[in-house]
């Protein structure tokens, strides 16, 4: 099963979301899903993520908790997967805000994720990517952690914020994608 | 084509003891039961076992028992404390031997799964008492008794 390289996340529709989201409300937990796909070429393994969206907007905040709302995000979901048709995109996991002395999955987030891997609503057949944003001191960090489904441990992973048009390298590298 | 149709999740970011008070109860038992020597104590959030374990040889190692933010799908990690223990496989490399680069023992191959969900620290340290013998006898020997991974 594949654990992702390297994971490129786009600027303007999923960093930039995140970053706004996480300092709308700092003292509280918050996060959202995130929309890409993973590409397996003959070098590497990358998930690019195109898109992220917040809790949805009746979600409750909590300081130590974050209960998103599953139709708001479920919608959000499925105009992502409209807009990028084309490359055959998909829910690949959720991003969520910590405290900062927290900068790893946590133990309830790692139960949430062995709950997501037995719903087979769920079509996540390498892993899940869940980063942790940190917000401190005004600013954001983004921690990248997948959970590869063969281990089930949180696995830091490098990311990088792509600021040019994410579809000419989703492109790329879906002729290179041996399982196409 | 399947897609994912997304469930009630719920992301919470207690500590493993908060979340799970049976648990520790059930770590505290068997560790005082087995190794009453040990004392847990908190550093920040984290709790650790403290204690003493003699070997066979009669020399005393203290040593630190860390448990991770998601014990017990992680296994705890257990550092020596008084003596440093540096156990070079490569010093020019800074390679370790049986030990990661931050001193923790390396007691579990992590491809084998030999750290069970179910195991507690006592286990742990068990396996800690272990892992001294066999690094006493490399110091005498020069061989590391049993299988190594690497």
């Amino acid at each position: 099963m594949a654990m992702p390289d390297h994971v490129y996340i786009a600027r303007n529709d999923a960093y930039e979301r995140i970053v706004a989201e996480a300092l709308r409300v700092p003292e509280h937990e918050t996060g959202g899903i995130l929309v890409g796909r993973m590409f397996c070429t003959n070098s590497a393994n990358v998930l690019v993520v195109a898109a992220a969206s917040g809790p949805g907007k009746p979600a409750p905040a909590y300081a130590d908790m974050y209960v998103p709302d599953t139709l708001a995000r479920q919608r959000e979901l499925e105009i992502w997967r409209a807009m990028f048709a084309p490359h055959r995109l998909d829910y690949v996991g959720e991003w969520h805000t910590h405290p900062a002395i927290h900068p790893r999955p946590s133990y309830g987030d790692t139960c949430q994720v062995n709950a997501i891997f037995a719903d087979t609503a769920y079509q996540l057949p390498d892993g899940i990517f869940t980063p942790i944003v940190i917000v401190e001191h005004g600013s954001c960090r983004l921690h990248g952690f997948y959970y590869p489904r063969e281990t089930r441990h949180p696995t830091a992973v490098e990311c990088t914020v792509i600021d040019s048009a994410i579809e000419p390298l989703m492109r790329h590298l879906a002729t290179l994608d041996e399982g196409k | 084509m399947q897609r994912t149709q997304l469930q009630p999740s719920r992301w919470h970011n207690q500590l493993w003891y908060q979340a799970n008070p049976a648990r520790l109860l059930m770590e505290r038992k068997a560790v005082e039961s087995r190794f009453p020597q040990f004392a847990l104590v908190r550093d920040g959030e984290q709790l650790v076992w403290m204690g003493k374990l003699t070997t066979n040889r009669g020399e005393v190692y203290e040593i630190a028992l860390y448990y991770p933010d998601d014990f017990p799908i992680s296994p705890p990690r257990v550092f020596p404390i008084v003596p440093t223990i540096t156990s070079w496989k490569n010093e020019a490399a800074g390679e370790l031997k049986h030990q990661y680069a931050d001193g923790a023992l390396c007691l579990y191959d992590p491809k084998d799964r030999t750290f069970n969900q179910n195991s507690t620290a006592a286990t742990v340290i068990a396996v800690a008492a272990a892992w001294l013998f066999a690094y006493e006898t490399w110091l005498d020997s020069g061989e590391w008794p049993g299988l190594e991974a690497d």
